[in-house]
């Protein structure tokens, strides 16, 4: 088995520390492809580990995971790279399922709002079972920005969730219905 | 819109000042022998303006900026202004709903208001705007005027469909318009004779690009008992509370602005997008030199460049990130122009000159700054996020106002937003 462990500490290590113990800093363009590229051709296990690896609470300890899971993501998103794309939404709504922490789920939902089609649907719904308002806010955001072909598997869990999500749910719906007149 | 009376007995929301009331009153009372007691100042005299006169006006939003946009109010714009209230949402517990509020909709209930001056965080600003014209009120909104592409157009829906007037707080046009020169490379632009020439506008510097660059590492914390945390939230995402996403430093989040092109972006591009006559379109290409970006926090940039359908360009430096793409400012005047060109430049008549937003309310008139403008000037600086963000080149409809081909752009042109709030 590769020594994904060992991997991420390398990959992780490309990129620079924030400035001034602070601030984001910039990683070249060129460079930050390349990483992504290796991480992408490293397949699931190495990115699953990565998102075993992400923290409950967003302090900046693991400032760098984040990044590097955002950016593959931002990486995939040009016509040529639809595979890809496609490859790394499939992990990110996989990790969905499981008993992973709610903060890292919030995590993932979010990533997957800018990029995830109705493949990414039955998981993310599946969120809104959670009783944690900030996962909840998050799928309900990531559905409506999905768009209509969310709208079945909302309406379908309506009855099956709690006041919150129930709430949400209506929201997203109402979002949907708007951005399409 | 609709037209105002100038009788001064009528109030810019159409009903009856006190003044004409009690004109009217006076003589009706008369006839049966009753008289009213009236004190100085309701009915004027020496350095006092009567109630009747004045114009509701109050404040959203009294962070570090606020204080400065409802000042604004009677200073640069000149209106009489009568301080009705104040609204933020850090004085949980020390709100009367009377002259402090925390929930701007009960502010914007009111029927003594006419005027709202909105400095919140720019997450907000689109909502407050279009609350308050749905409630009559004419808007002061600092910039940038939103946080995303889609807000914009519902903000120019709902001014024109209520007719009330909107100032977006930047006022670079103004001294631009002052320029005979520059009112001339305007016309010519608008006429459409920069096509086929070089004509850019270079901003190099000046965009806060590493001041905003959001922290990384900050602890959430419980936040403040005076703030209502989930209220701030609004619309944008849930998060826990971090001292740096609230006061100042929320410039350098996604989720509230958006890093130092949010806060200099409209003030830097309102003059050029007036100059280059692009009040009413958009660009079509924009290409961004940056790293990639953090999901949350604003980070560091190099240069965009942003195209017009007829070849105008915007170039933005940094200067703070990369190499320059060391483009240079390109103008246009008549003397570029055939014979033939001048002769139908001098046919089309010259626009009428902008009024500020004191002289809008009174006359209902468009503002200098009208939302239509402000949209497509935030625009410019939106589509430079959206394509530092993605990494790509964006190629964007400005009919439409949809990214071509790039689902992820669009996703981060229009964002939904969180329940209860909606456009």
């Amino acid at each position: 088995m590769p020594d994904t462990k060992s991997k991420i500490t390398s990959w992780l290590a490309l990129i620079p520390n924030l400035e001034g113990g602070r601030r984001f800093p910039g990683v070249p363009p060129d460079d930050a492809a390349k990483l992504f590229d290796e991480v992408l051709a490293g397949g699931k296990a190495g990115i699953v580990e990565l998102i075993d690896s992400l923290q409950d609470v967003n302090d900046g300890q693991d400032w760098k995971t984040r990044f590097l899971l955002h950016g593959m993501a931002s990486h995939t998103g040009s016509a040529s790279r639809k595979a890809d794309r496609a490859k790394l939404e499939a992990i990110y709504a996989g990790a969905l399922v499981g008993d992973r922490s709610a903060p890292v789920k919030t995590f993932l939902v979010m990533q997957l709002q800018y990029f995830a089609g109705k493949g990414s649907v039955g998981p993310v719904a599946e969120q809104l079972r959670s009783d944690d308002p900030m996962l909840i806010a998050a799928a309900a955001a990531t559905l409506t920005a999905i768009g209509p072909s969310a709208s079945k598997a909302m309406k379908a869990l309506h009855g099956k969730v709690g006041e919150r999500a129930r709430g949400a749910i209506d929201h997203a719906l109402m979002q949907i219905a708007r951005n399409l007149a | 819109m609709s037209a105002r009376s100038p009788d001064p007995t009528v109030n810019p929301r159409g009903s009856h000042t006190r003044r004409g009331f009690l004109k009217t009153s006076s003589g009706a009372a008369a006839g049966v022998g009753l008289f009213q007691i009236v004190e100085p100042h309701v009915l004027g005299g020496p350095n006092h303006t009567p109630p009747s006169e004045t114009v509701g006006a109050a404040l959203i939003g009294n962070g570090g900026r606020g204080p400065g946009t409802f000042k604004d109010l009677s200073g640069k714009h000149g209106l009489p202004i009568r301080e009705i209230a104040r609204c933020d949402v850090k004085w949980v517990g020390q709100a009367d709903d009377k002259t402090r509020y925390t929930d701007f909709r009960k502010l914007l209930e009111r029927k003594d208001l006419d005027v709202v001056a909105i400095a919140t965080p720019p997450h907000w600003h689109a909502l407050i705007s279009i609350a308050a014209m749905e409630a009559g009120k004419d808007v002061v909104c600092e910039k940038p005027m939103t946080r995303f592409v889609a807000e914009g157009r519902k903000v120019v829906e709902t001014s024109v469909r209520t007719g009330r007037i909107f100032q977006i707080g930047t006022y670079g046009r103004f001294g631009q318009a002052g320029s005979e020169g520059k009112r001339e490379m305007r016309k010519i632009i608008r006429a459409g004779f920069a096509k086929g020439r070089e004509v850019r506008a270079v901003q190099s510097g000046g965009l806060k690009v590493k001041q905003w660059s959001g922290p990384i590492n900050v602890p959430p914390q419980e936040p403040p008992p005076n703030l209502d945390w989930d209220f701030y939230c609004g619309p944008s995402p849930l998060r826990p509370y971090q001292s740096t996403r609230f006061g100042g430093m929320h410039r350098g989040y996604w989720d509230y602005d958006g890093g130092g092109l949010g806060d200099m972006g409209q003030h830097k591009l309102d003059p050029i997008t007036w100059l280059l006559g692009k009040d009413d379109t958009s660009p079509v290409k924009i290409e961004a030199n940056a790293p990639p970006a953090h999901p949350d926090v604003a980070g560091q940039w190099g240069w965009v460049r942003l195209t017009y359908a007829d070849g105008v360009e915007i170039v933005l430096e940094s200067g703070e990130w990369g190499e320059r793409l060391g483009a240079k400012s390109s103008t246009i005047s008549r003397e570029d122009l055939t014979e033939d060109e001048r002769k139908q430049l001098d046919a089309l008549p010259d626009e009428d000159p902008m009024i500020g937003f004191g002289e809008a309310v009174k006359t209902r008139k468009l503002a200098g700054g009208h939302p239509e403008a402000a949209h497509r000037t935030v625009c410019v600086m939106h589509l430079a996020n959206v394509a530092i963000r993605t990494g790509r080149t964006i190629h964007f409809d400005p009919d439409k106002e949809r990214a071509i081909g790039d689902e992820e752009a669009n996703r981060l042109i229009n964002q939904p937003m969180r329940a209860p709030w909606h456009l």
